[in-house]
């Protein structure tokens, strides 16, 4: 019973990680429409030029972290004008397989740059471990998930609070309507990208600063993770990106810990077909958006 | 030809029956990140037939042709009311659970001495029947080529018949298929079956010239790759996802020049590619063209 | 006579919304009646739910004595029903003469997606181009939609519709967005062409098609029944005339 809430404890912190990610995915669905395959890899981007600022300059965490947002927003905006803004707006399967290629550009790029297999990135050292009875919690988990409460909590504001994110919800709720009523999509449409390669970024820096090592596998990991857990949130939904986040990050620590790596892979999409067929609609459920209705449609 | 063309042309070959796979199903209206699920089927299937039962290379291919078109339907008989995004996530599932699946099956039988068969993520090697048969590279590729030719030919009977105009049609506009009598959830498991079976008609072919496989060469890499190739090189026809292979493997991999730099310069290649032609290369309209030139 | 098509109490609703309420409503064999109302009265909820696009709430649909509410669309058009729709249904990526033969594959064999053999397909490509050839249509035969006008795209939905050889026709504003000399064209191709022998229902807000086509004339509004009869008494309604069709089409 405590290695299950043990295990549901750390689920739920790397849990917020894949949330963030998701969160991410669904910005991006939301206001394109279009599905980014390249979103992990340009978060892959990030955290190499903050490694290669740790491991050159001694960099301390601050300057790295700022390095991975940066490197992550400006990987994403070479995504964004090659795959979608310079992609006519009926053709999404070709943003799909052309931010694909980017993806194998970006990898193999950074794959150029850094040829080693894994590369050190900066931990959050001198922590201690939290100890709740007898449940432990890594600290860097701690941060994790509070990081990712704050980032929610601000993304929250930004969207309810000022034009760019009404605008956003607009463009998200109905594609038309937004046009009508003078709504500058384009210009939109790249500032999200832009958040949500921040987010993406903050996601890829936690994530590497726990695990302190860094390979280019982290690319297509961030990719598939987000996806995953925004399709079983529940698309178009914010609200469903996290939840979908947590649950995928519980259902993994827990299948890790009693049915060792090859069950968890086993578990974790055996759970995710069926989840797909039972309930297509998400573990969010709830309304009907026009992202949604769209993500139902081809693509 | 030199042993390197020969085996550059092979690897062609062979990527082409996945990526004409995935394309099938693009026609058909549905994107599939997990069509190597099917080569896996097929290369283990075909592998365990031919070195394990030590049945004869014809009835593996059969059986793994058999079994790829079986589970294709049986995976898409739940999924294809899933449309979209879901479904596409569906298939990624469906093959990574398959890859994972892979990675603890062992069935192992004394081969003349040898524990032959696949043992879990040590993977499965001694698929010989190839090089026991004798078989020369050359003609194992011209072996590829025939079965290459009569998927395409399958392919143009179909645009012969009604095959691919159900296919198109159920793809571009399901609602209004259904008005004029098309059942689309029946022509979209007919298509996944389809789809199923040349993939593992590619994966059976792939397993006896490696003569070594494992879980990890069906990676959801492997199968993003064979999507996109439909798309770069064009959805007008079955030969625009092997024009897509040819660009990727053929042009890059023999101009050594790129060594190093192939993906970088290959994406760079597909995004002004899908600039131009969101479609791909051998797009609908580019066909029509060509079908009007042919008809003067 | 046996009614061709018989609707009695049907109903539909989104959420709270009432797109048809109780609806009743036959159709003897052969005859064409107009359907008038204004925008949202749900007429074309009558043809999604006749088309078996959506089930009905409640109420039944008497297709020649079969009950096809609730029947999924493959089936229903199986059984005879055809329609045309008001912002135009084409397959843009297949040429025009596959947008036509789109009616044909379902009653082919299955074999036939395989295999169709020479003969079959020439029969078939003659009968495909003589319908174009009756809609003006038979130079276009290898074009995209995209290179048709309106009036042509029209026609071939309606030539999609006659190469589903159907017993009940329905068709969704037929000359929507046409000028007067265009109507008077797509007037004479469903008349020659399509009414004979049918059933059919035609939604139209011009007075010069609906008078033209059809003896009878039903109003929708708000998803009720609220007049029905010769198309000179319900027209004559001078209520009806001014709220459905504006002083501008009279």
């Amino acid at each position: 019973m405590i290695d299950f809430v043990q295990n549901t404890l750390d689920g739920l912190a790397i849990g917020s990680a894949y949330g963030l990610l998701a969160l991410g995915f669904t910005l991006i669905f939301g206001v394109m429409r279009r599905l980014n395959m390249a979103f992990g890899p340009s978060i892959l981007v990030g955290i190499f030029a903050g490694a290669w600022l740790h491991s050159h300059w001694s960099a301390g965490m601050i300057p790295v972290f700022l390095a991975t947002l940066a490197g992550a927003v400006i990987a994403s905006a070479y995504v964004e004008r090659l795959s979608f803004a310079a992609i006519r707006g009926d053709a999404a399967l070709a943003s799909m397989a052309s931010s694909f290629a980017l993806w194998m550009q970006l990898e193999e790029a950074v794959a150029r740059v850094f040829p080693q297999r894994t590369y050190a990135f900066p931990t959050f050292e001198g922590l201690p471990m939290l100890e709740l009875g007898p449940l432990f919690l890594r600290p860097e988990y701690l941060v994790m998930f509070l990081t990712a409460a704050a980032l929610v909590a601000g993304l929250q504001v930004i969207l309810t609070r000022t034009l760019f994110g009404l605008h956003l919800r607009t463009l998200s709720d109905n594609r038309e309507a937004a046009r009508v009523s003078g709504v500058n999509v384009a210009q939109v449409a790249l500032l999200t990208f832009l958040l949500a390669a921040a987010i993406g970024g903050v996601a890829g820096f936690l994530i590497a600063a726990t695990d302190g090592q860094i390979s280019t596998k982290l690319g297509m990991w961030a990719t598939m993770k987000g996806l995953i857990a925004m399709v079983i949130g529940g698309l178009g939904s914010m609200r469903g990106a996290l939840i979908g986040g947590l649950a995928l990050g519980v259902v993994e620590a827990q299948a890790q810990w009693y049915l060792g790596a090859s069950g968890r892979e086993i578990t974790t999409f055996a759970l995710l077909f069926v989840a797909l067929i039972l309930l297509p609609v998400g573990l969010a459920g709830g309304a009907e958006t026009g992202a949604r209705a769209e993500a139902g449609r081809r693509l | 030809m030199d042993g390197y063309t020969i085996s550059v042309l092979s690897n062609i070959g062979l990527f082409a029956f996945l990526a004409i796979s995935a394309w099938i199903l693009l026609i058909a209206g549905e994107i599939s990140f997990g069509q190597q699920a099917y080569f896996a089927i097929g290369a283990y299937s075909g592998g365990i037939a031919t070195a394990v039962w030590q049945w004869p290379f014809a009835a593996g291919v059969v059986i793994a042709v058999a079994l790829g078109a079986a589970v294709g339907a049986l995976v898409a008989w739940p999924t294809m009311r899933l449309s979209g995004l879901h479904y596409a996530i569906a298939t990624l599932a469906f093959a990574e659970l398959t890859r994972a699946s892979l990675n603890v099956f062992t069935y192992r039988r004394d081969i003349e001495g040898f524990a032959t068969g696949p043992d879990g993520a040590n993977g499965f090697g001694d698929i010989r029947w190839v090089y026991e048969a004798g078989i020369e590279p050359g003609a194992y590729l011209a072996i590829i080529a025939g079965c290459l030719g009569a998927v395409i030919g399958l392919v143009a009977l179909m645009s012969y018949g009604r095959g691919m105009a159900r296919l198109r049609i159920v793809g571009e506009d399901p609602i209004l298929a259904a008005m004029q009598g098309l059942s689309v959830t029946r022509t979209k498991i007919a298509a996944a079956s389809l789809a199923g079976g040349i993939a593992a008609l590619g994966g059976a072919l792939y397993a006896h010239l490696a003569t070594y496989i494992e879980p990890a060469q069906f990676s959801v890499m492997t199968g993003v790759h064979a999507l996109a190739y439909g798309l770069i090189g064009g959805l007008g026809t079955v030969l625009g996802p092997i024009l897509g292979v040819l660009i990727d493997i053929g042009l890059l991999e023999s101009l050594r020049v790129f060594a190093g730099y192939r993906m970088i310069v290959f994406g760079g290649l597909v995004v002004l590619v899908l600039i131009v032609r969101p479609r791909g290369l051998l797009d609908e309209p580019t066909m029509r063209r060509v079908q009007a030139w042919l008809r003067r | 006579m046996a009614a061709a098509l018989e609707i009695a109490g049907l109903s539909l609703r989104f959420g709270g919304l009432t797109a048809l309420n109780a609806l009743d409503l036959a159709l003897k064999p052969g005859e064409a009646i107009g359907l008038i109302g204004p925008n949202g009265s749900g007429k074309t909820s009558l043809f999604n739910v006749l088309t078996g696009h959506h089930a009905p709430d409640a109420g039944s649909v008497r297709l020649d004595g079969n009950e096809t509410a609730g029947l999924p669309p493959p089936r229903i058009a199986a059984l005879g029903v055809a329609r045309t729709f008001q912002n135009l249904r084409l397959l843009r990526r297949l040429s025009v003469y596959e947008n036509l033969r789109a009616a044909r594959h379902a009653r082919a064999p299955w074999r036939e997606a395989l295999w169709q053999t020479p003969a079959a397909r020439r029969r078939e490509q003659d009968a495909m181009i003589s319908l174009l050839a009756l809609f003006g249509l038979a130079s276009k035969t290898h074009e995209m939609p995209e290179a048709l006008t309106l009036v042509e795209m029209r026609q071939l939905e309606i030539a999609r519709v006659l190469a589903a050889a159907p017993k009940l026709v329905l068709l969704d504003e037929p000359a929507a967005g046409m000028t007067p000399a265009e109507t008077d064209r797509i007037i004479r191709a469903i008349a020659e062409h399509l009414l004979p022998g049918r059933s059919a229902i035609v939604i139209e807000h011009k007075v010069q098609l609906v008078t033209a086509l059809c003896p009878r004339i039903a109003v929708l509004d708000a998803g009720r029944k609220i007049a029905d009869g010769p198309a000179a008494a319900v027209l004559g309604q001078g209520e009806v005339r001014r709220s459905y069709f504006g002083a501008a089409s009279c």
